[in-house]
């Protein structure tokens, strides 16, 4: 056994590093946090010149052929950085999408502007009426000759504002089985008929909802077979487990710590010394860890075996996301009155970092499927036991 | 990055896992209750090499590490073996690092005689060292007492203390029993450092055996037994709350094995991370025996069921080294010394 990342993941954490520091700028971060859009098209293009967003990528499709715990440092260098990275995190997932299973003239018209940096897309599946029960999805997609014509409404569009396209989960038929019914499109987000309408959350996470009126779109955007959309939502799926999601923890931790050595009163002393604040923060130290674990022995599995066990998946996302929000509750405590404090405020702990998290850390457990949803896979599949619903 | 194990580690696993399963059935769990011990079973581990198995091969023994080490113990725990497969091991690997001192020692160690056990809490008090696991029935106790080091020759037989996970627990008496000093001062607190995080890590992985028994255990029962004319498995409550238990314990396991391997490559994390695996084993393997047991109604608070002996257990073991709120506070020092860089993700 060996649970080393290895050399070339340390020489490529060190490349990304030395990279975050020229050009990451603190302005950035706080643009980031001010807006509540998670992408930042400066920081994405250089990305691109780096040839960093498909670097995982064979060298012959003009990746980096880089392994997948070579990208496991990445998303972890990105995640500790603090990097807008939501836009990239989901264009790369559609990218995979239409690398794998798109038609030759998506990949030649489409991909080029994603690997320059140019194009962004966003996620379109969910519904007023259809969140975990995806196979309800409503929005309708009726075929016109060469095109089809598309009327309904989807929700937490995020980065539709920004993005170029929506990755759309339509119904195409209500006969047969709900989820042989479901095509799934590339929308242009420029086509006349789309109303975006931006929603604000707790988190400060802007997201959208969005509305599609007749949004007329040619036949050579759908991805996938007519029907087959469920099978293309499965590979999309299999792409979006195992983010940079297993270091989130270890970063909040990393604030925490270095706000409990902050000299503090007259009499001297720290946070740290006080016996509550260290065991809280060896607990979460221990959860980081063990997310951190869980969240590698996904990558490494899929990596093994060739396709991704969803059971390790779901452990990795259930864990590490309802540890997330045990953390930064516990961790809000210690930091005492002043940890309500906001970003901004001068006396705010750990720069109000940790409270802004404690208003984000929710939505972790709720987006790229519930935990309950999660528990569910792990009872059903992993354990044998009977379905739950 | 490799998770899966060598064939050799795989084998290792399989051999205990069949003797074991012979062995150390619930019957044989139960029948040592009284005693805490099973001698018929600790020779046939013996006699298979769970002593020499993480000792040099130039000390006699398989030249095996922590790693090896806590396969065993993690199919010892999930069996409840009722014999010292942590403190013994443990002690043998004091003796193995004490160079010529220990040798001859150790030399009957490994053959069986005289049965030494390592007692994982420093003696605070005068002369005695309290509820010391196996000192019941063990000739030998490897103990620190102040800053000396000392094999303990405890008048025999010591009298048992009726205890919760039914284990062979004595006070030793240090002050009226023959002792051999093994190292003093900063020495002999390296060593019972170094022993006590081996300690640490390979009961991290007995715990991770017990909570991954005590699961199966309660998914068995929930799959059978039927209420409102169906399985109550089928229970989202129920599911989900294995399926957290379930989550937990393959996190236990990877932590304890990450442990064992920073431990035997000499990283100098693995003391930290072998306090985080026994900690966070600790919590899953009562998280794991409580819901199981709870799950069984009525049943489960029966003695004739068998998830009882898995719930006091999981309470009983961890407490050999102190309180959970101790060792928080010793891993809280370890983790952020005050001018250390923590980067634990800086491979």
């Amino acid at each position: 056994m060996d649970f080393g990342l290895g050399d070339e993941s340390a020489t490529f954490r060190a490349e990304v590093r030395a990279f975050l520091s020229e050009h990451l700028t603190p302005e950035m971060r706080e643009r980031a946090h001010r807006t509540g859009t998670h992408h930042d098209w400066e920081f994405h293009r250089r990305m691109a010149e780096r040839g960093w967003l498909n670097a995982h990528w064979p060298k012959d499709e003009g990746g980096q052929g880089r392994g997948a715990l070579e990208m496991m440092a990445f998303h972890e260098e990105l995640a500790l950085a603090g990097a807008p990275v939501d836009g990239m995190g989901i264009t790369m997932l559609v990218a995979d999408v239409i690398r794998s299973v798109g038609t030759a003239e998506q990949k030649e018209r489409i991909l080029p502007a994603v690997l320059a940096g140019d194009c962004l897309f966003c996620l379109g599946y969910t519904e007023p009426d259809a969140g975990s029960d995806v196979a309800a999805v409503v929005t309708r997609a009726r075929r016109d000759g060469d095109e089809w014509v598309i009327n309904g409404q989807k929700m937490f569009t995020t980065l539709a504002h920004e993005a170029n396209y929506v990755f759309l989960l339509t119904r195409t038929t209500n006969e047969g089985p709900r989820h042989r019914g479901l095509t799934m499109f590339l929308v242009p987000m420029t086509l006349p008929g789309i109303d975006i309408q931006p929603v604000h959350t707790m988190g400060g996470e802007r997201t959208n909802i969005t509305f599609y009126t007749d949004v007329r779109v040619p036949d050579w955007l759908r991805v996938g077979p007519v029907d087959g959309g469920w099978d293309v939502m499965r590979v999309a799926l299999a792409f979006e487990r195992g983010g940079a999601m297993g270091t989130e923890i270890a970063r909040h931790l990393r604030l925490a710590v270095n706000w409990s050595r902050r000299s503090f009163g007259p009499g001297g002393g720290c946070p740290g010394d006080d016996p509550e604040v260290r065991a809280t923060l060896a607990r979460v130290a221990i959860r980081a860890e063990v997310g951190r674990l869980l969240n590698l022995r996904t990558i490494w599995d899929s990596a093994h075996n060739g396709v991704p066990n969803p059971v390790f998946g779901s452990m990795a996302k259930l864990y590490l996301t309802e540890a997330l929000v045990a953390s930064l509750s516990e961790l809000l405590d210690r930091l005492g009155p002043a940890g309500v404090l906001q970003n901004g405020d001068p006396d705010a702990p750990a720069e109000g970092w940790l409270e802004a998290a404690f208003r984000h850390v929710p939505v972790t457990t709720i987006y790229g499927g519930t935990s309950e949803i999660q528990r569910s896979i792990v009872a059903e599949r992993g354990l044998g036991l009977p379905r739950t619903r | 990055m490799d998770l899966n194990l060598s064939e050799e580690q795989q084998h290792l696993r399989d051999t205990f896992d069949a003797l074991l399963a012979k062995h150390c059935t619930v019957g044989h769990v139960r029948d040592a209750e009284p005693t805490g011990f099973d001698s018929d079973l600790w020779d046939l581990m013996t006699q298979t090499g769970l002593v020499s198995l993480a000792i040099p091969e130039s000390s006699g023994g398989a030249g095996g590490g922590l790693l090896e080490l806590g396969l065993v113990a993690e199919a010892c725990g999930a069996s409840l073996a009722p014999v010292p497969f942590v403190e013994t091991p443990v002690a043998a690997r004091i003796l193995s690092s004490l160079g010529r001192t220990g040798q001859a020692l150790l030399d009957g160690v490994l053959s069986g005689e005289p049965l030494v056990v390592f007692a994982p809490r420093a003696v605070a008090a005068e002369n005695v060292a309290p509820v010391v696991p196996f000192a019941a029935v063990a000739e030998r106790v490897i103990a620190l007492h102040h800053d000396r080091l000392l094999m303990v020759t405890p008048p025999l037989p010591l009298p048992r203390k009726p205890n919760l996970g039914s284990g062979a627990l004595a006070d030793v008496p240090i002050g009226s029993s023959r002792n051999l000093v093994l190292a003093v001062g900063g020495d002999a607190r390296r060593h019972f450092a170094e022993a006590l995080g081996e300690w640490r890590a390979v009961m991290a992985a007995a715990l991770t055996g017990l909570a991954a028994r005590a699961l199966a255990v309660g998914v068995g029962y929930v799959t059978e037994r039927r209420q409102f004319g169906r399985p109550i498995g089928s229970f989202q409550v129920i599911g989900h709350r294995l399926a957290e238990v379930a989550t937990e314990a393959d996190g236990a396991r990877l932590l304890w094995q990450e442990a064992a391997c920073a431990h035997d490559a000499g990283d100098p994390k693995a003391a930290t991370l072998a306090h985080m695996a026994f900690l966070f084993a600790s919590e899953v393997a009562e998280r794991a025996a409580s819901w199981s047991l709870h799950f069984h109604g009525g049943y489960g608070f029966m003695l004739e069921y068998d998830i009882q002996l898995f719930y006091r257990r999981a309470k009983a073991w961890p407490l050999a080294v102190g309180s959970a709120r101790g060792e928080l506070q010793h891993l809280a020092d370890e983790w952020f010394a005050p001018d250390e860089e923590q980067q634990w993700i800086s491979d």
